[in-house]
Order: structure tokens, then C-alpha cells, then sequence
């Protein structure tokens, strides 16, 4: 498989940023074990840690048949080379007031991977101060679309209607 | 012993010069003492002669001031007899002249007492009208500045009063504005710290109301339209 595929086939399936520090301990663990006496076996339940579908990617791509010392060289290189990929890739920092579940981060992911690109991954922050909506920063550009913003701009805009309906 | 001749000749001559030098001495001692003696025999009789003549003199001395003296008391006396006569005319005429003079003293002092006494009375009557003239013209005079002063000093003092007056007013309507400015400014500062504390709270409030009232669903959602607003936004570009 060419590698700006498999790149392109586990970026897919990334969502947030911390997906890609998992996939990396995995793939650093994986390398670990090609001077071992690890089975195939053993060696493909590292990825099974991962997220069922990246999993099966990273094991149909590289643990497929064991590593022997002359595919080692290449496998070694195509792992380098996915790290290096993912190490680089684009992230959208994306701060929310909330504690999101996994369908709530997948909803989001799909979301930027079909409207912004496929690549992107979210680096997730929480910060329960900013009561509502989300800050974002993309590219370097920052961006508050909290309801603390709204609600503080609907005061500082409307602030003398609020004041005379409290007097 | 023997003496030598030269020295018993010189010692002879010697002896012999001794006693002639003696011998002269002598007779010359008893010539001086035979002139001393007839010198004190003089002088003795001239004591006497000296002695016996003063008590003449003396005596001869007493007779002639006696009658001296007795002539002198015997002119004094008719000097004082004489003198005693001049005396009492010339008192006399003393007395009359001293009269006399008094008299015409007394007239004459009588006189001037009158003159003096009726220039003092015309000079006292001028001096009193004059002076009552003076009186009378400094009491217009007086009273004339004295009206002159008081216009003066009473416009003076109305214009001061109005000027003050005004001054005042000036004054007290500039603080009144000053201070309605700062009470203004005051309260204007203390709405605006209420306004800002009220609002303070009712943003801190509204916060926390919508913090707990929002739900996930609403969470989710709010968080997709913010992605949708970036998206139009063009954030991602």
C-alpha cells in the first residue's frame, strides 16, 4: 500500500488528537517487538488497543505475516514514515464546556473531516467557564463563539434594557 | 746716738721759724681780743643810748594821738550833729518827693490800667466775633464736608455693596454650579459603579443559571453552530 494511502486511511479514522498519540505508542511499541521473539499473534494484539478500525489497518498493513529480516526494513520505514505523517498532521483546537462521549466526538470529527478536510484531527479542550458553544482556533486564527461571548456582548449591547428591567 | 748736724741745723731753724710764727700769733691774738673788748664796750653804751630813747619817742607818740584822738571826736561829734540836721531835711524831702513820685506813679498806672484794659476789652470783643466767626464758617465748613463726605462715603459704600453683592452672587453661583457639577459627576460615578456591580452580578448570575441549564443535546448543539458559523466564517480556510 503506498504510504500517503495509508496515511490517508488512518487520518480518516482519527478523530481527536489524542487518537494519534495512541496509534504512535502502538506503533513505537510494535517496532519494539521486531528484535523479539514475539509471535505474529502477539505482535497484532498491540494494535488491538487501538480503535477497531484503525486496528484492522495497521494490522492488514503491517502485521499481516511476520516481520522477517527482509521485509523489516520496509515496514520500519513505512512506520517512520506514518509516524512522521502523523506527527505533522493538521489539528483544529476545539474548547467546549462540556464533557463530550464518543458519539458526540465522532459527530464532531465527521463534521470538520466533511466540511474542512479529511486529515484534520480535533485537539479537544474543555473549559466549563465558557458556559456554552465552542472557542476555536484553526490555522492560527481564534475564534469565540461561547455563550459566555453572547452573553456577555447581549449585556454590554442591551445593558440598558437589562438595567431598566431590574429597576 | 748720734744726729746728724744738717738735721739738727734744719731741726733748729725749724724750732726757732715754730716759735717766731708763735709769737706773732700771740700778739696778734691779744690785739684782736683788745679790739673785741673796746667793740663790746661800744656796743654796751649804744644799748643804753638805744634804750632810754623809744620810751621817749613812745611817750612823746601817746600825747600827740591823744590829742588827735580828741580833735578827731570832737569833729566827728559836730559831723554827726551837722549830719543829723541834713539827715532829717533830706528825709523830709525825701518823704515829699517819694509822695510826689507816687502819686504821679499811681496816675500814670491808673492810666495805663484804663488804656490797657479797654484795648483788652475791644481786642477780647474783636477776637470773639472773630472767633465766633470762625466757629460759624467752620461749623458750615464742617458740616458741608461732612454731608460731602457721607454722599461720598455712602455712594461708595452703596456701589461697594452692590459691587460685593454681586461679586457674591457671582461667587456663589459659580460653587452652586461647580457643585451641582460634582454632585452630577458623583452621582454619575456611583450609578455607573451600581450599574457595574449590577450588572456584574447579573452576568455572573446569568452564567451560572445557564451553565446548569443548559442540556448536551443543547451543548452539542451550540458547539455545531459554532463550527457551521466558523465554516461561514471561512476560519478554516
Amino acid at each position: 500500500m503506498p504510504q500517503s494511502a495509508l496515511f490517508d486511511q488512518i487520518a480518516m479514522k482519527l478523530r481527536v488528537k489524542a487518537d494519534v498519540s495512541q496509534v504512535l505508542v502502538s506503533l513505537e511499541e510494535f517496532t519494539a517487538t521486531f528484535f523479539s521473539a514475539k509471535t505474529l499473534q502477539e505482535q497484532q494484539q498491540i494494535f488491538n488497543k487501538l480503535p477497531k478500525e484503525i486496528a484492522y489497518i495497521l494490522t492488514a498493513t503491517l502485521a499481516k505475516e511476520p516481520i522477517t529480516p527482509e521485509n523489516q526494513i520496509t515496514i520500519k520505514r513505512t512506520i517512520d514514515e506514518l509516524a512522521n505523517a502523523l506527527r505533522n498532521c493538521k489539528n483544529i483546537q476545539l474548547t467546549i464546556a462540556f464533557q463530550p462521549d464518543d458519539a458526540t466526538i465522532t459527530l464532531f470529527s465527521d463534521w470538520i473531516k466533511k466540511n474542512v478536510k479529511p486529515d484534520i484531527l480535533i485537539d479537544l479542550q474543555f473549559d466549563k467557564s465558557i458556559v456554552g458553544g465552542a472557542l476555536l482556533i484553526a490555522g492560527g486564527i481564534y475564534k469565540d463563539y461561547s455563550v459566555r461571548k453572547n452573553l456577555a456582548t447581549r449585556f454590554q449591547i442591551q445593558r440598558d434594557e437589562i438595567l431598566e428591567l431590574l429597576t | 746716738m748720734l744726729i746728724d748736724p744738717l738735721s739738727l741745723i734744719f731741726l733748729t731753724i725749724a724750732v726757732t721759724i715754730l716759735a717766731v710764727v708763735l709769737f706773732f700769733l700771740t700778739r696778734a691774738y691779744t690785739h684782736t681780743a683788745q679790739e673785741l673788748h673796746n667793740t663790746q664796750k661800744i656796743n654796751s653804751n649804744m644799748q643804753n643810748q638805744l634804750a632810754e630813747k623809744p620810751i621817749k619817742l613812745l611817750e612823746q607818740a601817746h600825747e600827740k594821738a591823744q590829742e588827735i584822738i580828741d580833735l578827731a571826736n570832737k569833729q566827728a561829734t559836730e559831723i554827726l550833729a551837722s549830719s543829723k540836721k541834713f539827715e532829717d531835711t533830706s528825709s523830709q524831702e525825701l518823704k515829699d518827693k517819694l509822695t510826689n513820685l507816687e502819686r504821679q506813679q499811681a496816675d500814670i498806672f491808673e492810666k495805663a490800667s484804663s488804656d490797657m484794659k479797654l484795648a483788652y476789652q475791644n481786642m477780647l470783643t474783636q477776637i470773639q466775633e472773630e472767633d465766633i466767626n470762625t466757629l460759624k464758617s467752620m461749623t458750615k465748613d464742617i458740616e458741608s464736608d461732612v454731608l460731602s463726605d457721607f454722599k461720598e462715603f455712602r455712594d461708595v459704600l452703596e456701589k461697594e455693596t452692590i459691587n460685593s453683592e454681586k461679586v457674591a452672587k457671582e461667587k456663589i453661583d459659580e460653587e452652586y454650579l461647580a457643585m451641582e457639577k460634582d454632585l452630577e459627576e458623583y452621582k454619575k460615578q456611583k450609578y455607573q459603579k451600581l450599574d457595574e456591580d449590577i450588572y456584574k452580578i447579573l452576568y455572573r448570575v446569568s452564567e451560572m443559571v445557564l451553565n446548569q441549564g443548559i442540556t448536551y443535546d443543547k451543548h452539542k448543539e451550540l458547539v455545531m453552530e459554532a463550527l457551521e458559523t466558523a465554516k461561514k466564517e471561512q476560519v478554516f480556510q
